[in-house]
């Protein structure tokens, strides 16, 4: 079995950020074991090279290969993804472009988000390329999906002078959008509280949960 | 900004129309099993996607009815559909980027971005390179690590019997002090590194 389909936590990037892990632990021992389960599936997509796995990797703790160039995802990755009391299903999707697959890896992502039943689809994307990126959000929701945008590598963006207006964004959209630096480990939880909210009640107004839950 | 992007008014009034044969077909259709919308699936269907097409020629019927609806759209336009499509995507995408993107004063040049861009820099970079060269490995490694100390050492020893256990030691302590000032120029070469992968 490979690494990235073991369930188990066992690799030990994780344990540097979760400081409490031990703490975690013990209370999850101690918790009742009739948890409410959320039948949840999301997946992540997005162009190559923005950091989907990174944040698969933040939020199930399972580890996936990550490099710093694009293309490294080259098959869909599982994870539980254990938010609260919640357990949600989070699929790792390789990068695509656009939903006309080119590529081999294109396609895999491309079928993943016409024949699977999803949730939601989180759409990361890079704050410093947001014009090139957006064309996909656009696909995603003409196709119908729910989509969360996840706007990562903010603090590369704001290194450049770039920031950006998240109120305005998610208001031109329709959508929820969330500001987040995967590596940095900052914005996941406002993520994970988005996600939760999108879930938890999908017939009401996304937007409206979302902005309540801030 | 609206929630759906307006594309052209050829492309528009042939995605209605694949809309409305799309629900005419119904369950019949050779694109039922699709979970996506309509609008999306007849957008693909413009832009020639593959799939949708090789779906599609397993019933000619359909595929000859899609044809048509496609080559009334593309008379009517300059570019192909599938550029017309991707542009005014792009154009929406480029004018939303410019109202929800603000830019400020990019942050004060730090250290690591000063270096970033001098490594970087073919002029500059070769130049870097030469000298790291020179007095990392040449001067350093070679003259100070291999030269002066393996020599210090043999010096201490010359005068002494050795047998040939003890000389394969001094032989591995000349390798160390080389493996120590290797391991020095690795390791100043993993701070470039690390500089510069964390711009």
């Amino acid at each position: 079995m490979n690494c990235h389909q073991c369930h188990k936590n066992c690799h030990s990037d994780q344990h540097k950020h979760n400081k409490h892990i031990w703490w975690r632990r013990l209370r999850k021992q101690h918790s009742p074991e009739s948890t409410l389960i959320l039948d949840g599936n999301i997946a992540l997509v997005g162009m190559p090279n923005v950091g989907k796995s990174v944040l698969f990797n933040r939020l199930t703790g399972m580890y996936v290969d990550v490099s710093n160039y694009p293309g490294t995802t080259v098959e869909v990755s599982k994870g539980i993804a254990k938010i609260k009391e919640y357990q949600i299903r989070v699929i790792d999707t390789p990068g695509m472009y656009s939903l006309v697959p080119i590529s081999e890896e294109e396609q895999v992502a491309r079928n993943l988000l016409l024949h699977e039943s999803l949730d939601a689809v989180v759409h990361v994307v890079d704050a410093k390329n947001l014009g090139r990126m957006l064309p996909l959000t656009f696909q995603l929701m003409e196709a119908g999906l729910s989509v969360i945008l996840a706007i990562n590598m903010i603090d590369e963006a704001e290194q450049l002078g770039l920031k950006v207006q998240r109120e305005a964004l998610q208001l031109e959209l329709d959508l929820p959008v969330a500001l987040m630096s995967a590596t940095l480990n900052r914005g996941i939880r406002e993520l994970k509280h988005t996600i939760i909210k999108y879930l938890s009640s999908p017939s009401a107004n996304i937007l409206d949960n979302w902005q309540m839950a801030q | 900004m609206t929630t759906q992007i307006i594309y052209p008014e050829p492309i528009e009034n042939a995605i209605a129309s694949i809309e409305s044969w799309l629900q005419n077909w119904g369950k019949s259709s050779v694109l039922s099993n699709y979970s996506v919308s309509k609008r999306s699936l007849a957008l693909l269907l413009l832009q020639k996607d593959p799939n949708l097409w090789q779906a599609l020629a397993k019933a000619p019927q359909q595929q000859q009815e899609i044809e048509i609806l496609l080559t009334v759209a593309q008379n009517q336009l300059q570019y192909p559909v599938d550029i017309a499509i991707a542009t005014t995507r792009q154009q929406q995408a480029s004018s939303l980027e410019s109202i929800t993107i603000e830019k400020t004063q990019a942050a004060n040049n730090s250290v690591s971005e000063t270096l970033h861009r001098l490594t970087v820099n073919p002029l500059t970079g070769f130049a870097i390179l030469l000298v790291i060269l020179y007095f990392g490995i040449y001067k350093f490694v070679g003259e100070f690590g291999a030269g002066e100390l393996v020599d210090r050492k043999v010096k201490k020893y010359s005068h002494q019997n050795l047998d040939q256990n003890e000389m394969v030691l001094l032989g591995n302590l000349a390798s160390i002090y080389l493996g120590i000032s290797l391991n020095l120029v690795g390791q100043t070469h993993r701070v470039i590194r690390f500089d510069y992968q964390s711009n």
